[in-house]
């Protein structure tokens, strides 16, 4: 869930972003930052922390990022700095690459599957999805063993189920009702 | 013995086993949020519509089996679901599935004689519903108004009270309400039980008995009366107790009308009893507040009204043309094919007041939705007066119009002698002299209270009532002491059964009690009288 302010902010990026031709930077801009905050749970309970004044956050946020970030990107930790709204960062950055991925037309989908899948088989699965969604796919691969066998893709809510454990759990249930 | 034989059961195996790697399953999914007294917020399942049913397949309760919750709140950032089952079992992070199905329930006719929970599970331990069943949804549009035609046709109590004073028509809401135990309950089992004359003729009335929030053991009384008085061959119990869920409390009216509707929609006749929709409404408060809506009087929510608006417009006298019933509005899928028109609905809704009083919120609500209204009093309830109709305030708005014509006719000033003589009652107490002419109203009266009195489970027959109405209006009741009344009775109808047992018969085919037969009842009626004045003077 991210809070509503977070998605105004990172309009607001994309939109600037876009007018200023400096899309893809912003972009890996924003992929640090929400790498940084996630890898640190020192650095986002920083950002929370409602005792640590703002000319301190904004000074460690600075020092941090110093260098590595475009201008805009920094002038939105200014911003954010100012009003005393650091806590909102996490989300601007999420909300980011939601919407860049809409802008250019790219959907995230979630692969869990029982073992490493080769090459051939991601391009084929990326393949198979683009054709049914229209859509650039990114693909982002997760091994669950729990599985038993198989792969589950999920596309925002949608959940197209073709792993074992769920064809046995099925199997189970058709037999069980069989016998009442 | 046959055997069986171990290739045959491989085989069998196989054959279920081989839909086993066929094509990969499509669902849409979210995410338990947060979880607490019944409610669930959830995340994603952007796409589900309100009211539909959804599953927790990680959380399974006791039995093993998935809990199930209904979509009631969609908000900008989550789903608000309500937990039919316990959510003790449900978890932050487990998955929600869509079943894209609305509440619905399995209806057919295989559900008579059934104890049966709102969602359509049996809870009497008979197995799966028998027959033909179809799906119908808990929640349906009520008819439009050109797919409707005006009461006409009686739908009898069998209590003396309501038949002659307050008749009820098949397709009407009469409310039932009145405080905690002033037999409201006993008012609808009457009518239920009564409904049993009408099995055998062309158009039987088959009853729907909704319990919401009432105790385990009260249901299970409900059910051997019912049994034993032979009413449970055309009735269906639905089953919301105090100990279910608030959601099934909420739910279990709407399971009654959904079940009313399948009889009323196939060109039959239905009545369904909601006992109370008090406690349903507090139920619906109850999600409500949890579910955080704004609460208003009496903390209900706003649409408080439009809950039981809703669910008793569905009750309903449906046209007799079949080709303009087969038009109707929200007919679901599976229903289309078996319209029939002429079918209805009749609901008796039952109400709890506190001390008495009927301005308060749902009350009053209710009041202005149905067609009228039988009030229970305690204190006449505690004189001895059963059932304890105040004749003086319930009313029936359109039943008038079903009355049967000889019922009609005797009837006709009944209510007003009733009334007159509360007034005078009230005020011979200070004692003064009274004229004569008084004094026999006096008497009239309380005689014909004394003849309104009716024993629990007692329903009598239209064309007993009306014997008895006839006797009651010549005044031969004057010069009987009050407290041989209940004698008269038995003795009256046990004679007239037997020797007018053929015209009894037309009486109650017909309704028209004609002038030679009313003689004749009036004559055997004499001679009771003198038989019991003379036994009362030896």
């Amino acid at each position: 869930m991210v809070i509503k302010a977070a998605r105004r902010y990172a309009n607001a990026m994309l939109i600037t972003a876009i007018e200023q031709k400096i899309l893809e930077k912003i972009k890996d801009d924003m992929l640090l930052i929400k790498q940084a905050i996630s890898d640190s749970s020192e650095l986002s309970l920083f950002l929370k922390s409602p005792i640590i004044k703002k000319e301190v956050k904004k000074s460690a946020l600075e020092a941090i990022f110093e260098g590595k970030i475009e201008e805009l990107t920094s002038n939105l930790i200014t911003i954010l700095s100012n009003k005393g709204r650091e806590n909102l960062l996490y989300g601007i950055t999420l909300s980011f690459i939601e919407l860049y991925h809409e802008h250019k037309n790219i959907i995230e989908v979630d692969v869990n599957s029982a073992f490493e899948l080769k090459k051939d088989e991601l391009a084929s699965l990326k393949n198979k999805l683009e054709d049914a969604t229209g859509k650039s796919v990114l693909l982002n691969v997760i091994i669950n063993k729990d599985l038993i066998g198989g792969l589950t893709v999920r596309i925002a809510d949608t959940v197209i189920d073709g792993s074992v454990k769920h064809k046995l759990n099925q199997l189970k249930i058709k037999f069980t009702t069989a016998v009442e | 013995m046959s055997q069986v034989r171990p290739d045959e059961i491989s085989a069998i195996l196989r054959k279920q086993l081989t839909g086993f790697d066929s094509e990969a399953d499509v669902y849409d999914m979210g995410t338990v949020l947060e979880v607490g007294d019944g409610i669930a917020r959830i995340y994603g399942l952007a796409k589900v519509q309100a009211g539909e049913l959804v599953e927790l397949p990680d959380s399974l309760d006791s039995e093993g089996k998935p809990v199930r919750g209904m979509v009631l709140n969609l908000e900008e950032d989550n789903v608000g679901i309500v937990l039919f089952g316990s959510s003790n079992v449900v978890e932050e992070g487990h998955t929600v599935k869509r079943t894209k199905s609305i509440a619905s329930l399995q209806v057919g006719d295989g559900v008579l004689g059934r104890v049966i929970d709102p969602l359509g599970r049996p809870l009497d331990g008979k197995g799966e519903i028998a027959g033909e069943t179809i799906e119908l949804p808990l929640e349906r549009k009520a008819p439009g108004v050109i797919y409707r035609q005006p009461v006409g046709e009686p739908l009898q109590t069998g209590l003396k009270a309501i038949d002659a004073l307050i008749p009820i028509g098949r397709g009407q809401r009469e409310l039932i309400i009145g405080d905690r135990q002033t037999g409201k309950t006993a008012v609808a089992i009457d009518t239920i039980i009564n409904q049993k004359y009408t099995q055998d003729s062309e158009k039987p009335v088959f009853c729907i008995y909704v319990a919401v929030g009432q105790k385990g053991s009260t249901v299970a009384n409900i059910v051997s009366t019912l049994k034993e008085y032979g009413a449970m061959d055309y009735t269906v119990v639905v089953s919301a107790p105090a100990s279910s869920s608030a959601p099934m409390r909420y739910i279990a009216p709407f399971a009654g009308a959904a079940i009313g509707e399948y009889f009323r929609d196939t060109g039959r006749h239905a009545l369904v009893i909601y006992d109370d929709l008090s406690k349903q409404a507090v139920a619906y408060r109850e999600l409500s507040l949890l579910l955080r809506r704004p609460p208003g009087r009496e903390a209900y929510p706003g649409d408080v009204f439009y809950l039981h608006s809703r669910l008793l417009e569905r009750s309903a006298k449906i046209i007799e043309n079949d080709e303009v019933a087969k038009m109707m509005n929200n007919i679901p899928d599976e229903l289309a094919p078996k319209m029939k028109g002429g079918g209805s609905l009749t609901a008796l809704p039952v109400i709890e007041t506190q001390a008495g009083d009927v301005s308060a919120y749902i009350p009053t609500n209710v009041i202005s939705i149905t067609d009228g209204q039988i009030f229970l009093d305690t204190d006449l309830f505690n004189s001895g007066i059963r059932p304890a109709i105040d004749v003086g305030i319930s009313v029936s708005r359109v039943g008038g119009s079903a009355q049967v014509k000889s019922m009609k006719k005797l009837s006709g000033t009944l209510k007003l002698d009733l009334a007159q003589y509360r007034e005078l009652e009230a005020f011979s107490k200070f004692g003064s002299d009274l004229d004569a002419a008084t004094q026999r109203q006096l008497k009239r009266g309380e005689r014909t209270v004394e003849l309104m009195k009716q024993g629990e489970y007692k329903p009598l027959p239209v064309e007993q009532q009306i014997a008895l109405l006839k006797v009651n209006n010549s005044g031969l009741f004057d010069n009987l002491p009050v407290t041989e009344i209940q004698a008269f009775e038995s003795m009256f109808l046990e004679t007239v059964g037997v020797r007018y047992s053929k015209k009894m018969e037309f009486l109650a085919q017909s309704g028209q009690l004609d002038d030679t037969f009313g003689e004749e009842l009036l004559s055997v009626a004499e001679s009771i009288i003198d038989q019991l004045i003379a036994g009362e003077e030896a």
